[in-house]
């Protein structure tokens, strides 16, 4: 059976680009609600609150996991150093 | 015109639409020549073709835990836009689809550039389409497909803040998404004054992706609420077969499918899986399954991602499939119209509708041989503990159930190419094959 054949491809068509004439792309297609808009304009200001909170909080951990990096690294060195010190004393 | 276009072109350019197929979130596309549409085509600027998709399922038709992974998966398509400075022009639950138990995102024709400071356009129709109905069943314990089928457009804020329990006010996300939304969609409530003014102002985009990343990590953690246990979602394991009597059966079915090789099998009275996860093992490319017990189709759909099986159980009320119905009641079909596949399953099935449902014998048999040209039918006889179970608190009105009737209807329709008993109660199994 043709619909059932997972493996075949190309055939449901999208018309479409042309069909869709909307002069402002997001506010004709769809009423977005009063409801919506009132309680995303009157929580806008927590949610950017939060959302800078978060993205400090991620370089904040990004920076100390660096810090932690830096500090393993010279401790790697530390560590290098000291065997070819102990090479060179051999 | 002009403007899809350019919003056409826009996104393609990001790179979003590429990231997402080799993801396996978007289905592919491919640019064709207009002529393909003959005179259809003319008008059209681009005409896009599309891999077929093997099966077509609805939101009413989706367990729990299938509609909330459709719901995140919107929000990561939404988020991996964002992040191409492109936004979706609504949140349908319509434009998800599942191939197997993976959903995938299917209108590639609803991206558009994001302006910076926009509102995010389909958070109403995301609350009501994906939010809303699965609050219904994690705070009410209300499943949701039956309500859902009614309203296609979903479940409104207004509606839902009238059955959740008054304790869900202590979520801050039900608080705000759901009463706060529905009495700020009161017009009596609101004065134009503020509507303006809430135009007026802006939704800044890190405050857009914070809104995104936060109901993300709020909807991954819901689940149907705890004293919603069923029945059947345990009947796998503790029904009255004999250990015996289940491996027979398995070794029939098994036979079958290997005979068979169907690419798409109907498993209707799919319960928890068992026989779908049998038949994918045994040659069958995909399964779509059946059933009308919500705990039982939410885990054979956990079972389904947890196993990685190329399967989908969706819920069904035999005696009253999914009509057609929208605009011209063409938006939507019907099962009837879809619920075609090369082989089908209907075991433990058929006492159920006949018996517990009224449903004349020879119109189920109808019913079930009409869905494939192959198909395994169980035939559980008035002797079985199940089917006096059914009968304990009513009259015996089915002088025509017996396997001797069942095997003259099943006949006249089809070859029947194999039966075996398969339980000491009687139970049989009816391979047919009506090609």
């Amino acid at each position: 059976m043709a619909h059932t054949n997972g493996t075949r491809t190309a055939q449901v068509i999208t018309v479409g680009v042309a069909c869709f004439a909307y002069a402002s792309p997001s506010y004709a297609y769809l009423d977005p609600g009063t409801g919506s808009i009132i309680l995303q304009s009157a929580l806008a200001g927590i949610a950017v609150a939060m959302g800078l909170l978060r993205l400090y909080w991620y370089r904040f951990k990004a920076f100390i996991s660096t810090l932690a990096e830096d500090s393993r690294d010279e401790a790697g060195e530390a560590e290098q150093a000291q065997d070819s010190h102990a090479h060179n004393d051999l | 015109m002009p403007m899809a276009v350019d919003d056409f072109n826009f996104v393609r350019s990001s790179g979003l639409i590429d990231q997402l197929v080799t993801k396996g979130d978007l289905v592919a596309e491919t640019v064709v020549a207009k002529k393909v549409l003959g005179e259809q085509g003319d008008d059209a600027s681009i005409v896009l073709e599309h891999p077929r998709l093997p099966f077509i399922s609805y939101p009413y038709e989706w367990s729990f835990p299938a509609l909330k992974e459709a719901a995140l998966l919107h929000l990561d398509v939404q988020q991996a836009a964002l992040k191409k400075n492109v936004t979706l022009t609504d949140a349908t639950a319509y434009n998800v689809q599942f191939i197997g138990a993976r959903p995938i995102f299917i209108d590639s024709l609803s991206f558009c550039q994001y302006t910076d400071g926009e509102y995010w356009v389909g958070h109403r129709q995301f609350c009501e389409q994906f939010i809303n109905p699965l609050l219904l069943r994690s705070s009410a314990g209300i499943a949701h497909n039956a309500w859902y089928r009614g309203a296609l457009e979903g479940i409104t804020a207004e509606d839902l803040s009238k059955v959740l329990p008054w304790r869900s006010r202590l979520s801050w996300n039900i608080l705000t998404n759901v009463y706060l939304q529905a009495r700020l969609q009161k017009s009596s409530f609101v004065s134009g004054h503020a509507i303006e003014k809430a135009k007026a102002k802006r939704l800044p985009r890190i405050g857009f992706e914070q809104i995104l990343h936060g109901l993300r990590r709020w909807i991954s953690k819901l689940e149907p609420k705890a004293d919603d246990k069923s029945v059947w979602q345990d009947y796998a394991q503790d029904n009255s077969y004999a250990e015996e009597e289940a491996s027979n059966k398995k070794k029939f079915v098994a036979e079958f499918v290997n005979s068979v090789q169907p690419a798409l099998l109907l498993d209707v009275g799919c319960n928890t899986g068992d026989y779908s996860a049998l038949a994918l093992a045994n040659g069958a490319k995909l399964a779509i399954g059946f059933d009308f017990d919500h705990g039982a189709l939410d885990y054979a759909y956990r079972r389904a991602v947890r196993e990685s099986l190329n399967f989908l159980p969706l819920h069904l009320d035999a005696a009253n499939p999914s009509p057609s119905q929208g605009w011209l009641q063409s938006e939507r079909r019907g099962l009837q119209e879809r619920a075609h596949g090369d082989a089908v399953l209907a075991l433990a099935l058929i006492h159920h509708l006949a018996i517990a449902k009224n449903i004349p014998l020879d119109q189920l048999i109808e019913w079930l041989v009409g869905m494939a040209r192959h198909g395994v039918i169980e035939f559980v006889p008035k002797s079985d503990p199940m089917v006096q179970r059914l009968l304990q608190m009513r009259d015996d009105l089915f002088d025509d159930y017996d396997a001797s009737n069942f095997e003259n209807v099943l006949s006249a329709h089809t070859r029947i190419v194999k039966s075996a008993q398969i339980s000491t109660s009687g139970r049989t199994l009816y391979w047919f094959d009506r090609s």
